[in-house]
């Protein structure tokens, strides 16, 4: 808590102390000098997307395979590879989307 | 001036996904107070005030994630300006400590009537390292002691002991 020295003190100091002067460029050579953007996925995760990936190519391998087996496509083949094709490029989309962003 | 729900989101956008466009916000809204202090500690250093402020701002976007939200922002950004200088003043001047003051409060008599009354700068010159920290945070950035102790990690006997010591030197430099 200032009493009125204290208030004498920081007017005197406020009015007679130099002001840096506000530079334009200041943000912007901070800015050029940031670190670049970390990775924000961890090892771990990592992991847990390649075996989701490997799990669902195996998966649309298998289809692939059972729908040249049988020599014909029914509605559910389709429904299943369609499915799969979604979540293979939601997968992907979500793994890259950081990269695009930056 | 930001208010703490608009500082709260730019961090949080900071954190969230390194949004730069919100960490230059916090640039532009505390860059002219961090650099004016600084200054002001550095004793007019313009150059070296411009190298510990960009430091200080990258050294917090580095480690905005640990900025826990206890303090204000400005209050962390602060430290770690104060500690920049610490940094830098050891690296720049290992054998002096940081309670010598810049010039010996007799040499003030041989400054000539024109700097004298200049006086406020110069009464900053008679005062130590962290006497001169104190005065600033105190006085010039209207901290309160409490906020002084966590930004320079005295406790808070020694900041109302360097504040006390401070004014009795600055008051003796300002009549010579």
């Amino acid at each position: 808590m200032m009493d009125t020295t204290d208030k004498d003190i920081a007017r005197l100091l406020q009015h007679k102390l130099p002001e840096a002067g506000h530079d334009p460029w200041f943000k912007r050579k901070v800015l050029n000098r940031l670190p670049r953007r970390r990775s924000q996925t961890s090892p771990v995760e990592w992991v847990c997307i390649a075996v989701v990936c490997v799990l669902l190519l195996a998966a649309l391998v298998i289809e692939g395979l059972n729908i040249i087996g049988s020599q014909q496509i029914l509605v559910r083949d389709i429904v299943i590879m369609s499915s799969l094709t979604m979540i293979s490029l939601g997968v992907g989309g979500w793994i890259i989307s950081p990269y695009i962003r930056n | 001036m930001l208010s703490t729900v608009e500082e709260l989101k730019l961090i949080a956008r900071c954190i969230a996904s390194d949004d730069r466009d919100a960490f230059g916000k916090l640039v532009d809204a505390y860059q002219d107070s961090l650099r004016r202090y600084l200054l002001n500690l550095t004793l007019g250093d313009a150059c070296l005030t411009d190298d510990l402020a960009q430091e200080t701002f990258i050294k917090a976007w580095s480690s905005i994630r640990s900025f826990k939200g206890l303090a204000k922002f400005r209050t962390w950004l602060f430290r770690i300006a104060w500690n920049e200088y610490v940094s830098y003043r050891r690296r720049e001047h290992p054998t002096t400590d940081l309670d010598t003051p810049s010039i010996d409060t007799a040499d003030t008599s041989c400054l000539s009537a024109t700097e004298a009354s200049m006086d406020v700068q110069v009464a900053l010159k008679v005062l130590s390292d962290k006497e001169r920290t104190v005065v600033l945070l105190f006085y010039l950035e209207e901290m309160p002691v409490k906020k002084v102790v966590e930004i320079t990690g005295m406790p808070e006997g020694t900041v109302k002991v360097y504040l006390k010591r401070a004014r009795e030197k600055m008051a003796a430099a300002l009549s010579n």
